[in-house]
């Protein structure tokens, strides 16, 4: 029987329907009827194999906002590595499934609620913006690649946030005015936490929204220390960010700011090559 | 003491009648008579059930949905499908009277019986069906639910239309007996000349 990750487990067993007034975006299924399914799927499997999907890392915001709901359909879909005594899965038990699995880690829309569109793309901090990282915080990273999520504000398509795959014609539609901003997901470590951040910026670098998943007390409790570092930060940013309350957190905050601003410039100096000759 | 047949005859008469007033004592005690014929247990609830509903607008549409189970139970599963079709006042060459609307772009709002917002739901097109969509919700209340579909069809045109969905209501009340709105026929007529 393969190992699931405990992340799964855990996933499986403790389940709490999101509150719908937070975010008023149609779950893609039923989640309630797709945590069932998990478990029959995943958990309840006996001496037989779950299929290859259930070992998705649930509470990766960073890998399951890359994969997408579609391709998450097309995984569960296939059935790759399930043995033939797991039950076979309707279009819309799949889509529930789907929709269960995003309850277990922050969405893109969470951070831009009204963009339009979206591109994602990896992208790996050169040697200039390692120096400056260096230089503001003292210290040298060993993790220089990340995702980068870049949201754009296209009119009439507000809050209908679509993935645009890197092909040239649907490229060229996403003009810099109306780039909204970056999400860049890290590995955060504090005082009592230790998981992922997702930072959000504008197009300047200012810090639109920090957020980790919220699902105890004293991730809530977090969340709420972090919003004291909303509307700091632009590119370019060498001081360190200044909290009355909490100078280590301060700290630490600062030092992801960095990772994820860098990352960012990356996809920047992308687009400068891609769209230098529209002005 | 053998007793004939006609004494036996008159002494059960005797009883009878002696009993009577009590029983109708205690029939107009409870209020009902005792030759009121019993009251039938309800029907077992039905393993499916339909609704149509119509809305005219711009454009007329029907809307029929398939509810499984028939009526639903709290923290249960409901699975339910809607054919959308458009009415059009002349008949469509190919389809005629009903035109199944492909492509639409939906999402289901639930809300429970205090009117409260409970779920919204991306409504899916069943693959390799005409106009039929699917979703699956799980109320986790009791009482008369209401589901409020809402888009856009594949032509830009606005879909929309309630209906109601009972969780644990049985027998259901008169307004929601039947099966809803009857749409036009779509059979196929003589041509009158």
């Amino acid at each position: 029987m393969k190992i699931l990750n405990i992340a799964s487990l855990i996933a499986a067993t403790t389940f709490a329907l999101p509150s719908l007034a937070a975010e008023k975006r149609a779950w893609v299924g039923d989640p309630v009827n797709g945590s069932k399914l998990f478990k029959k799927q995943c958990v309840d499997t006996g001496n037989v194999n779950g299929p290859d999907w259930c070992e998705l890392p649930v509470d990766n915001s960073e890998h399951m906002t890359e994969l997408r709901n579609e391709r998450l359909y097309e995984q569960i879909k296939s059935r790759k590595g399930a043995s033939e005594s797991i039950p076979k899965l309707s279009m819309l038990e799949i889509w529930d499934i789907v929709a269960y699995l995003n309850t277990k880690h922050l969405s893109l829309h969470h951070f831009f609620p009204n963009a339009g569109r979206y591109l994602c793309g990896k992208y790996t901090i050169d040697k200039y913006g390692l120096k400056r990282i260096k230089k503001a915080t003292g210290k040298k990273i060993s993790e220089k690649t990340a995702h980068v999520f870049t949201f754009f504000d296209m009119p009439d398509e507000e809050g209908n946030l679509s993935f645009v795959p890197p092909e040239p014609l649907l490229l060229d539609e996403l003009k810099k005015k109306y780039k909204a901003g970056y999400l860049v997901f890290l590995p955060f470590t504090t005082s009592g936490y230790n998981g992922q951040i997702g930072i959000a910026m504008d197009a300047s670098g200012k810090i639109i929204k920090l957020s980790v998943f919220d699902n105890s007390k004293a991730t809530k409790k977090l969340n709420s220390k972090l919003a004291q570092f909303e509307g700091q930060g632009k590119k370019g940013q060498k001081t360190q960010f200044k909290s009355k309350r909490d100078k280590k957190l301060a700290k630490k905050v600062f030092e992801a700011y960095l990772r994820a601003m860098e990352t960012a410039t990356m996809y920047d100096r992308d687009e400068n090559e891609r769209t230098w000759a529209d002005e | 003491m053998q007793l004939s047949k006609l004494s036996k005859l008159m002494l059960a008469g005797f009883v009878v009648s002696a009993s009577l007033p009590a029983m109708t004592a205690v029939a107009q005690e409870s209020g009902d008579s005792p030759f009121k014929a019993k009251e039938k247990a309800p029907p077992p609830k039905p393993k499916t059930r339909s609704w149509t509903t119509i809305e005219e607008g711009e454009t007329k549409f029907s809307y029929l949905f398939d509810f499984e189970p028939g009526i639903a139970e709290a923290d249960t599963l409901v699975e339910v499908y809607i054919t959308i079709n458009e009415l059009p006042e002349r008949a469509h060459v190919k389809f005629g009277k009903r035109v199944p609307q492909k492509n639409a772009n939906l999402v289901a709002e639930l809300f429970d019986a205090n009117g409260k917002s409970v779920g919204l739901y991306k409504v899916h097109g069943i693959p390799f069906s005409r106009g039929k969509y699917g979703v699956h919700m799980t109320p986790s209340s009791d009482g008369i639910h209401t589901i409020e579909l809402r888009g856009t069809s594949e032509a830009g045109k606005a879909l929309g239309t309630k209906v109601k969905l009972p969780v644990n209501v049985w027998p259901l009340p008169k307004e929601l007996e039947g099966s809803g709105a009857a749409p036009a026929s779509n059979r196929r007529r003589p041509i009158k000349l």
